[in-house]
């Protein structure tokens, strides 16, 4: 069975009135190991329906199982704790927390879930494969919309997460930056870990073993 | 379970590392924990005062010279210094009429301003064979009571550097101190008549003159009298006035209705600046927090996505609310310590009304009363500002803004 | 704003407090029969104690290095002690316990010195604290 499944999976929200779906009924299951991507413009649903597979945001019907969870079925405490360990989420923009240093933010997951830090050895390893190691100490407001961004994602794979969900990564990146990201991501998948990045830069779709569109909250598989 | 150390330590890092923020949420605490620490204190002071003035008030009745009330008036209530004289057979009258207890004279006069740094005085001789005001508050015997030659001093009126008073010229040893009344009698010093004629001798030398010293014991001041449990006070008047002329009477329960009176108007500018103020403080925390959270909700978003749960994102508020509250109560408390305590003397002086401090623990209440209030006021605020928490929507706020 | 700032503005307007207190907030008592009083003497001692504590508070402001800032700061905790010493035990105020200068501008003063030694000694101290630990 699928590591992460959505079934009929629908988000319908209320606008001046009248209601929509900014998810249409979409079927979708990743693996470990497995990298997708999916691309589509914005506004076509892209973030709600990863909010919805990490259950950030109910969905109206249907649902989404993690590791045998059904998401409907348990806790706000028990999805906390999925998204503390399983689930890395990076979302759009920056997500560093402003009052931590670099460090205590990759950290901090830690902090919040009482589990067992990881070693400075791999804190150091992350640090260097993405090029912040001297930026440990530093506070979010001294460092540049990349170094951010490369913060978030070592703060994302440090514990070697089941899965791991991007949303825009390389947004705002250059082409340099870009292909660093991706390639980090690539590796992680290669150790075992299914990863999802949501893109509108249709020339990164490369590095994925498997591409979806999105348009107007459906979801089709690219073939 | 480390959590609740690891949500004090997030949110005390939030609160450094906003310190602007920060310091006018405590500001907020502050005021709160100050005026009810301080309206509190003034509040029981006033009261504590009242109280202990109708105790000590041993008289039911006093006999004063015409147009002299106002006058007696200030003595008993503020200790102004005053005198005033009429013929000392008004004493004879008070006795043998029915329904007087006990009856005795005082004879009021004042030191002088032009020594060197020191108010006038009010000088207050009695007789102590028939003394019943005074006497029974003798708090300290230095020596046996009122000799002659020494003098009893108010609880307020400090002696030299040797113990002693200086009147005239003269220096007096003090034989005893009054413990504190709360009245005009704090302010005093009393002597006997025999002492009196002295100090009115050097006076004179000096070139002062109340009264002919040769013929001091023609005169008094005022007449106090006691009366009998249940006597008609009335009717006691009419008969004095019957054997007297040129007198006026104070009754104690009008004197001290008319202090409560004033005690009332005084108190309630009390409450409402300290409801007003209460009030603010409180608004104010759920006003910045409000604000706050609606700057925040990114980082609550954050929170979310890293598997806080909604639990522990409320603690993480409630630390801050918590900590600024308390730590703002604290500050307000010390900067009420420094007022009550240090400018006692000077709020007493401006009130005007009879003013004591209550027994410690009380006061310490009070504090440990505004340091609570205040941290709940922050602890609500902060809880009020993540209510909102609950609807699952609102995590749902990193799209926006991006 | 850096520590030496709020430091220095803080003893700043301590210092201008000082000069305030016996000659607006608690006045003290003018002469009498054409005497002055010791709480005169006292006045005119803080009001000059007062200027210096302004002065040294703007220079830790001012002053270019943090070394120089905290000497400022220690002096300016030398003059909090004398604000408190005047009233107290060098000149002293009047007699009487009821009179304005000492009910009133005693203890405000021995308060607004308290405050200027705590402000400073914190200003010193963290730079000592600093320049040990490198």
């Amino acid at each position: 069975m699928a590591f992460l499944k959505a079934a009929r999976l629908v988000k319908e929200y209320e606008r001046r009135g009248k209601s929509f779906r900014a998810v249409d009924d979409i079927e979708f299951a990743i693996d470990k190991g497995e990298f997708v991507m999916i691309e589509g413009e914005s506004g076509s649903g892209k973030t709600t329906f990863l909010n919805l597979l990490t259950g950030l945001t109910d969905p109206t019907s249907g649902d989404v199982t993690i590791d045998g969870k059904t998401l409907k079925d348990i806790s706000d405490k028990d999805i906390s704790k999925i998204r503390n360990e399983k689930i890395k989420y990076i979302p759009q923009g920056e997500s560093l927390l402003s009052a931590l240093t670099v460090r205590e933010n990759i950290l901090f997951p830690f902090t919040i879930g009482g589990t067992k830090r990881p070693s400075e050895e791999r804190l150091l390893e992350v640090a260097e494969k993405l090029g912040i190691t001297e930026l440990l100490d530093e506070y979010p407001s001294e460092l540049s919309g990349g170094e951010m961004r490369r913060a978030t994602i070592a703060r994302a794979v440090i514990n070697r997460p089941s899965l791991i969900i991007a949303d825009e990564p390389t947004g705002s990146l250059d082409q340099a930056n870009t292909s660093k990201v991706m390639d980090i991501f690539k590796n992680i998948a290669e150790e075992g870990t299914a990863v999802i990045v949501v893109t509108h830069q249709k020339e990164t779709l490369g590095y994925a073993s498997k591409v979806y569109s999105m348009s107007e909250g459906k979801l089709t598989e690219n073939s | 379970m480390s959590g609740l150390k690891d949500s004090f330590r997030f949110g005390i890092r939030n609160i450094r590392k906003r310190p602007y923020r920060s310091f006018c949420l405590m500001l907020a605490a502050v005021i709160g924990s100050y005026a009810l620490f301080v309206g509190l204190s003034l509040k029981s002071s006033l009261n504590n005062g009242l109280g202990r003035m109708k105790e000590r008030m041993g008289a039911d009745l006093m006999i004063v010279p015409e147009e002299s009330e106002i006058k007696a008036r200030n003595i008993l209530l503020t200790g102004e210094p005053e005198f005033f004289y009429m013929n000392a057979s008004v004493a004879k009258a008070a006795e043998d009429i029915e329904g007087v207890e006990s009856a005795t004279s005082q004879f009021y006069f004042t030191s002088l301003s032009s020594d060197c740094c020191s108010t006038r005085v009010q000088l207050i001789a009695f007789d102590p064979d028939t003394d019943f005001v005074i006497a029974p508050w003798i708090d300290e015997k230095v020596t046996s009571g009122a000799e002659n030659g020494s003098v009893i001093i108010g609880s307020e009126v400090t002696p030299l550097a040797n113990g002693k008073v200086k009147f005239f010229g003269s220096e007096y040893k003090v034989a005893g101190k009054l413990g504190e009344t709360a009245t005009g009698l704090d302010h005093s010093v009393f002597m006997t008549r025999d002492t009196m004629h002295d100090l009115l001798n050097d006076a004179k030398d000096k070139g002062y003159q109340f009264l002919n010293p040769e013929d001091d014991s023609s005169w008094v001041s005022t007449v106090l009298i006691r009366v009998n449990d249940g006597a008609d006070i009335t009717n006691i008047e009419k008969e004095i006035y019957k054997k007297a002329n040129g007198i006026r009477f104070i009754e104690t329960d009008k004197l001290l209705s008319d202090v409560s009176v004033k005690l009332g108007s005084v108190e309630s500018i009390i409450n409402i600046t300290l409801t007003v103020l209460l009030v603010f403080s409180f608004l104010t925390m759920i006003l910045f927090f409000s604000v706050i959270f609606h700057e925040r909700k990114k980082e609550f978003a954050v929170l979310r996505i890293l598997g806080t749960s909604s639990r522990r994102i409320c603690l993480f508020s409630l630390t801050e609310g918590i900590t600024i509250g308390a730590a703002g109560g604290v500050a307000g408390l010390i900067l009420g310590v420094l007022t009550v305590f240090p400018f006692n003397r000077f709020i007493e002086n401006s009130l005007d009304v009879p003013y004591l401090m209550p027994a410690v623990s009380l006061v310490i209440l009070y504090g440990v009363l505004g340091v609570i209030l205040t941290t709940l006021f922050g602890s609500v605020s902060s809880f009020l500002s993540t209510l909102s928490l609950s609807h699952a929507e609102t995590y749902y706020t990193m799209r926006a803004g991006e | 704003m850096s520590k030496n700032k709020i430091t220095g503005i803080v003893i700043a307007l301590l210092g201008l407090l000082t000069a305030l207190i016996p000659t607006v907030i608690f006045k003290v008592c003018a002469a009498m029969d054409g005497k002055f009083m010791k709480c005169h003497w006292t006045s005119q001692v803080e009001v000059a104690l007062g200027i210096t504590v302004l002065v040294l508070g703007l220079l830790i402001v001012l002053a270019k290095e943090n070394a120089a800032s905290s000497a400022y700061a220690a002096a300016s905790a030398i003059n909090g002690v004398l604000v408190i010493l005047i009233p107290t035990v060098v000149i002293g105020v009047c007699g009487s316990a009821d009179m304005p200068c000492n009910s009133g501008t005693k203890p405000a003063l021995i308060i607004a010195g308290a405050l200027v030694i705590v402000v400073a000694l914190i200003n010193t101290i963290s730079y000592l604290a600093s320049k040990k630990n490198g």
